[in-house]
């Protein structure tokens, strides 16, 4: 016998999005999208189950409105069985989700898989599913899941949620990375981390839509073939997700690290679907014209992409900038403020200048080379 | 420059040509006010910077009212050392020349606009394209001269004629153009974020924005107060249910505890019902026992009744003779004593008391003898005094006399006739005769007798015939005497009516019959009064008398039964007999009140004896009555058990079954506690245990339920979405915030920077103007204000009070000190630029405001400033200025030259 299911986990609905600024909402939003898509996707592969490896919801304080869409599309993946993990941010504690009265309006084929218990999935398939009933924990959560029997020739998929002992700075809901082996698992279907990794029998589908700048390869579910107990479990990788969040913070000296940046924006992906973070680093002597080319570029993205996070004070002109100040009140003002930001204090009306923060001062050093620049134009 | 001489001509006020002098030094032009002086300053100016050929409304005023000549004027000044005259004509015909004296004679240079352009040139004024000149068009003048024409200070800065005159001294340097631009763009760039004051603007968007945030951070502790509440919502849930768990385990330990001790009960409650027999068993047979022995008891106390009854019955038959013989005795006491008193003692006393009457009645009829006596001799008395009395009246009523108002009337007549006599008399003409030879006879008519002396009283007109004379007619006195004549008769007529009524030959007869009458009412009045006295002793004395002799008839009858002997005697022994019957009916009186007493005394003891016996009979009929009633219950009670004998066998047998009974009882007893009461005490526990676990198991549920509401509700409420929105709103306008923030603090910086700079080069600039200025504004105010802040334009902004080390805007002071703060500034300035030739300084009276001692400090400084420059000072008051060494000019009359032409 074989078994075909769809592994998908921390869809985390109703986050708050907050990097995502005044697209919140519209994050929130795509994330039910791609929700629908992973259910025409289940059922076009016409699977045999579907596994939701925990962190379906992003927090039980999630609106009720969230909970109750999230109820009607896992109904919609209905005739295909559910099986849904609590996870770290939904774990099964009193009054949570769970509890309440929009999940009670699951339909019969979602399963809440609420105690580490074998569960008889269909003829000849189990799973062992491993429920969090905390949000932080020092102890293994595959624990408890019996080693194969004997006799016991069933396809055995572990469901669990935590960190492999294999990934790099995690330390919530430790799995150890043998469990798959120690426990005679043909397949550990794992949520959590938000990238999709495999190791070994054990894998991560990732995140079915980027949450984060920080994410490696989110944005997808993973269909898993296992032809039999003991083989080794076939997977492949469906991009679901719409949004791509990413973040650079390019040098800029001249013109060409500008069309760096431009190139490497369009070459991540089609711009409307895009979240950036651009910090640029101007070089010191950063001409004006340059400043203005790269207001050019944050303007045309504003309006393309999905989101941009550029600070606008970003393209202040550097206080290095090159600038012909006339002999005079104004290059001495100019002058004070540059020994201030080279650590001296100024003779006369200047000395004020030091008791002021190194960023305002540097700021009145640009207003002034700028109207001084403005002006000789 | 400085001027030597001003003359004009159709000029305003000017009709005539006016010429003034003016000396290098301090000049006073003095005049009252509309006197002409600020139009020697308008000469001044009009003459050496305006275009002869203006048109303009300013020229156009200086013609005087109703002319249509010219104006003209020429002003004499030096500049450089060499001196000019400047003579303008304008409207009519106008002219421009300028001479200049070369070896004390004017030679023309220029006329026309060459005489213009070059007199700008010589002053460093600028040319007006349309309009008149104003001050920026006079050059140095600007500062030098402060006509009433002219603002305080220019509104920008001083004009390049003022600049270049200061060139080499005080160095203005302006700001290039780029400054002055960038300047003004921070300052534009600070206001953007900035109020005037350095507080944020609250409509710019950094105002705004800090404005509107804590609200936002109000909501968003709101929302994340309640995202709170929720959580602890969940945490009391997590604790109920925990509870609720524990508390379920306890429940089914409870229950199966429960459970086992119900078996146990079932057993108890057999045991129970055997106990409650085997008590029945033991009470029913005690009550049997208890039946019996109170029937025995109750027999052998009636018994006992009945023989206490029978010896107190015994007693009271005693008591009943006893009282019935004593009450017998009583009443026959009571009897006697009744028979002594009525029969024997009343009847004499009956008999003493008609004796004592009687002889009272005796005694009163010789008591009423006596006031009859008495009564009737009164009465004689009464009646002779009223005879009396009577006479006198008689007497009177037959009295034809004058009464006392007739009598005063009577006499009032008489007096009266006799003062009338007299006043006629007095009135009256004499007539005399005094014969010589013969005496003649004198016959009157109407007859008037003659007097002894032999005079005639004539009173009314009267005809002497004298014999062998003749008739001598005598008219009498005036109608006053004839007045007095009518009266006097009138009176006299009155007179003798009194005395023809009366019978009475004159007066005295009056008086003997008025004195009569009187002596007759004295007399009445006399004996009426005794009348009344009399009368008065016994009042109603007819009545009295009536009375006491019906009185002595009443009382003689009462007397009548008494024996005739005894009615004879006298009253002495009348008293003696009362006094003795008197003691002898008090005797009896007292025997009768002891035989009345004797017998009510033994009439009560009767009667409480005859009491007493009733009581004795009723109480010993009740004594036998209880005998009988306890005789029948006894009878009674022997019915169900026969004999006596037979009922205490019977008492002895049911005690013997109470004991076997109880011993029964007591032997199943031995072991209750542990089969029965324990086991049921446990379960009732046990039962109340379930109970209360129930109950706080609802009590879970119920709150179960409450708090799953509140979490469901807060979800409803949208508050994750509401809460992540709010951050993201939150976070936004902090950084927006903070990016605003470093740009204001930068342009405040950079604004502040920038002026600082500036100040310090003004300072520096402006220093030797104001090192003079300040000396003479810390005289002026008496170190009050220390300092005048200038600008880089030289403009005044304001002082320094040093005493509280403070700025002062100019617009502080009051309009006096603030006119000489820039009388003072200008000074300066032309005691800086004069150093290497004299100017002229022009105050056009703005110094009315100072007060005497400002006013002296004042002229210190004038004095001083005096030293370098010539000063023209107008006022219309030259007292101020006694202190300055001035050369008076008194407008316009110094000016005033009768017939003289304009200087060629």
């Amino acid at each position: 016998m074989s078994v075909k299911f769809l592994h998908t986990a921390d869809w985390q609905l109703g986050m708050k999005a907050l990097q995502a600024g005044e697209k919140a909402k519209e994050v929130r939003a795509k994330r039910f999208e791609t929700g629908a898509r992973v259910v025409k996707l289940a059922k076009s592969e016409n699977v045999d189950f579907v596994l939701l490896a925990g962190d379906l919801f992003e927090n039980h304080d999630v609106d009720g409105v969230v909970v109750r869409k999230t109820v009607a599309m896992l109904n919609s993946f209905s005739p295909i069985p559910v099986f849904v993990l609590p996870g770290n941010h939904d774990p099964l504690v009193a009054g949570g989700i769970w509890d309440g009265q929009s999940w009670q309006q699951v339909g019969d084929h979602v399963t809440l898989m609420r105690e580490p218990a074998e569960l008889q999935v269909q003829d000849g398939t189990a799973l062992y599913p491993a429920p969090l009933k905390q949000k932080q924990s020092t102890l293994d959560p595959t624990d408890w899941i019996p080693a194969r029997a004997a006799a016991d020739d069933r396809i055995r998929i572990g469901v669990a949620h935590g960190a492999l002992d294999v990934l790099p700075e995690r330390g919530n809901f430790p799995i150890a990375a043998t469990r798959p082996i120690e426990a005679g698992l043909d397949y550990l279907a794992l949520g959590d981390w938000h990238g999709f990794v495999q190791h070994g029998k054990a894998a991560y589908s990732g995140t079915m839509e980027q949450t984060s700048f920080s994410e490696k390869d989110p944005g997808n579910v993973a269909i898993v073939g296992i032809s039999g107990p003991g083989a080794d479990p076939v997977l492949t990788k469906h991009p679901v997700g719409a949004l791509k969040w990413t973040e650079y913070e390019p040098t800029i000296s001249d013109a060409t690290d500008i069309d760096s940046l431009r190139k490497a924006v369009n070459d991540a992906g089609p711009i409307p679907g895009q979240l950036l973070r651009i910090i640029p680093r101007l070089d010191q002597l950063a001409s004006l014209d340059l400043l203005e080319d790269l207001r050019s570029l944050r303007q045309e993205l504003r309006e393309e992409a999905f989101f941009v996070d550029w600070p606008v004070e970003t393209l202040d002109a550097p206080p290095g900038a090159p600038v012909s100040l006339p002999e005079g009140l104004l290059a001495e003002v100019d002058e004070d403020l540059g020994d201030v930001l080279e650590g001296k204090i100024p003779e006369g009306p200047g000395r004020e200048a030091a008791a002021a923060s190194e960023e305002v001062v540097r700021e009145a050093r640009s207003l002034l080379r700028r109207l001084v620049a403005e002006e000789q134009q | 420059m400085i001027i030597e001489r001003i003359s004009v001509k159709n000029w305003r006020g000017y009709r005539e040509l006016h010429a003034f002098q003016f000396e290098d030094g301090i000049n006073l032009l003095a005049g009252r006010n509309e006197a002409g002086k600020s139009t020697l300053f308008e000469v001044l100016t009009r003459v050496l910077f305006d275009r002869h050929n203006s048109k303009t409304e300013e020229i156009r005023a200086i013609q005087p009212v109703g002319s249509s000549l010219g104006p003209e004027a020429q002003v004499e000044f030096q500049v450089d050392g060499k001196r000019y005259r400047a003579a303008k004509t304008f409207l009519q015909n106008p002219q421009s020349a300028l001479y200049s004296d070369r070896g004390g004679t004017w030679e023309l240079d220029h006329e026309g606009d060459a005489a213009d352009a070059q007199l700008r040139e010589i002053l460093r004024g600028e040319a007006t394209a349309r309009t008149a000149a104003r001050p920026e068009h006079r050059g140095l003048a600007q500062a030098l001269w402060y006509l009433q024409s002219d603002g305080p200070v220019p509104e920008k800065s001083w004009s390049d004629g003022v600049k270049e005159g200061l060139q080499g001294l005080v160095e203005l340097a302006a700001r290039s153009p780029t400054e002055t631009a960038v300047m003004e763009r921070a300052s534009a760039s600070y206001r953007e974020y900035w109020t005037p004051t350095g507080r944020v603007a609250s409509r710019s968007d950094l105002g705004r924005l800090q404005a509107d945030l804590p609200e936002l951070e109000e909501r968003l502790a709101a929302l994340r107060d309640k995202a709170e509440a929720v959580e602890s919502y969940r945490a009391d849930l997590e604790e109920i249910q925990s509870l609720q768990q524990e508390k379920s385990g306890e429940l089914e330990k409870a229950k199966a505890e429960l459970a086992k001790l119900s078996t146990q009960v079932e057993e108890a409650d057999k045991l129970e019902q055997e106990r409650d027999a085997k008590e029945q068993a033991k009470n029913e047979a005690a009550q049997e026992a208890e039946g019996i022995q109170r029937d025995l008891a109750e027999i052998d106390e009636r018994q006992g009744k009945i023989k206490k009854q029978e010896t107190i019955g015994e007693e009271l038959e005693g008591s009943l003779a006893d009282a019935t013989a004593q009450a017998k005795a009583e009443s026959a006491l009571s009897d006697l004593h009744a028979r002594r008193w009525k029969e024997e003692l009343e009847p004499t006393l009956k008999r003493l008391e008609e004796e004592l009457r009687a002889l009272r009645a005796l005694e009163r009829v010789r008591k009423l003898e006596k006031d009859q006596k008495r009564l009737e001799l009164h009465l004689e008395r009464v009646s002779g005094v009223e005879t009396k009395l009577e006479e006198q009246r008689t007497l009177r009523a037959e009295l034809v006399a004058p009464d006392e108002k007739e009598w005063r009337r009577f006499a009032t007549a008489s007096e009266n006739q006799n003062v009338l006599e007299a006043k006629v008399a007095a009135s009256a003409v004499r007539v005399g005769f005094e014969w010589t030879g013969k005496t003649r006879k004198v016959k009157t008519q109407p007859p008037v007798a003659a007097s002894e002396d032999h005079e005639y009283v004539v009173t009314q007109p009267t005809e002497f015939r004298v014999e062998g004379v003749g008739k001598v007619r005598v008219r009498s006195g005036a109608s006053a005497l004839d007045g007095l004549v009518t009266q006097r008769d009138a009176a006299l007529h009155e007179v003798r009516e009194f005395l023809t009524r009366f019978n009475v030959p004159d007066a005295d007869g009056m008086a003997a019959l008025r004195e009569e009458r009187r002596e007759l009412d004295r007399t009445i009045a006399t004996l009426e009064g005794n009348l009344e006295e009399t009368e008065g002793t016994e009042p109603d004395a007819k009545e009295e008398l009536a009375r006491v002799k019906r009185g002595v008839e009443e009382e003689t009858r009462v007397a009548g039964t008494l024996p005739a002997e005894m009615r004879q005697q006298g009253g002495q022994w009348i008293r003696d007999q009362i006094a003795d019957k008197e003691r002898e009916k008090e005797g009896l009186v007292r025997d009768i009140e002891e035989e009345q007493e004797a017998e009510k005394a033994a009439t009560k003891r009767h009667i409480d004896l005859v009491e007493a016996r009733g009581a004795a009979s009723t109480k010993l009929a009740e004594h036998k009555a209880a005998i009988k009633s306890h005789q029948e219950r006894i009878s009674k009670i022997l019915e169900s058990y026969g004999t006596m004998e037979q009922l205490r066998k019977l008492a002895s047998s049911a005690e013997k079954q109470v004991e076997t009974a109880t011993a029964d009882l007591e032997a199943f007893l031995s072991d209750y506690e542990e089969k029965v009461v324990t086991p049921k005490r446990l379960h009732e526990q046990a039962q109340s245990r379930v109970r209360d676990l129930e109950s706080q198991l609802g009590d879970l549920r119920t709150q179960t339920a409450e708090i799953r509401g509140h979490i469901e509700e807060a979800a409803d409420q949208g508050s994750y979405s509401q809460l992540a929105d709010t951050e993201i709103e939150v976070d936004r306008r902090k950084k927006r915030i903070a990016v605003l923030k470093r740009r204001a603090d930068g342009a405040m910086l950079l604004n502040s920077l920038l002026l600082g700079r500036e100040k310090q080069r003004s300072a520096v600039l402006s220093g030797p103007i104001q090192e003079l200025v300040n000396r003479w504004l810390r005289l002026l105010t008496e170190e009050n204000y220390d300092s005048l802040e200038i600008d880089h334009d030289l403009r005044p902004s304001g002082v320094h009070m040093a005493r509280y080390d403070a700025k002062l805007p100019l617009t502080s002071l009051s309009h006096g000190a603030r006119e000489q703060v820039v009388v003072l500034l200008r000074l300066g300035i032309a005691v800086l630029v004069s150093k290497e030739e004299r100017n002229l300084v022009v105050i056009d009276d703005r110094l009315v405001n100072a007060d005497p001692v400002r006013m002296k400090r004042l002229c210190l400084v004038l004095d001083e400033a005096a030293k370098d420059c010539q000063i023209v000072i107008a006022t219309c008051n030259d007292t101020p200025y006694a202190g300055l060494q001035a050369h008076v000019v008194r407008v316009p009359v110094d000016g005033n030259v009768v017939s003289a032409e304009m200087s060629n």
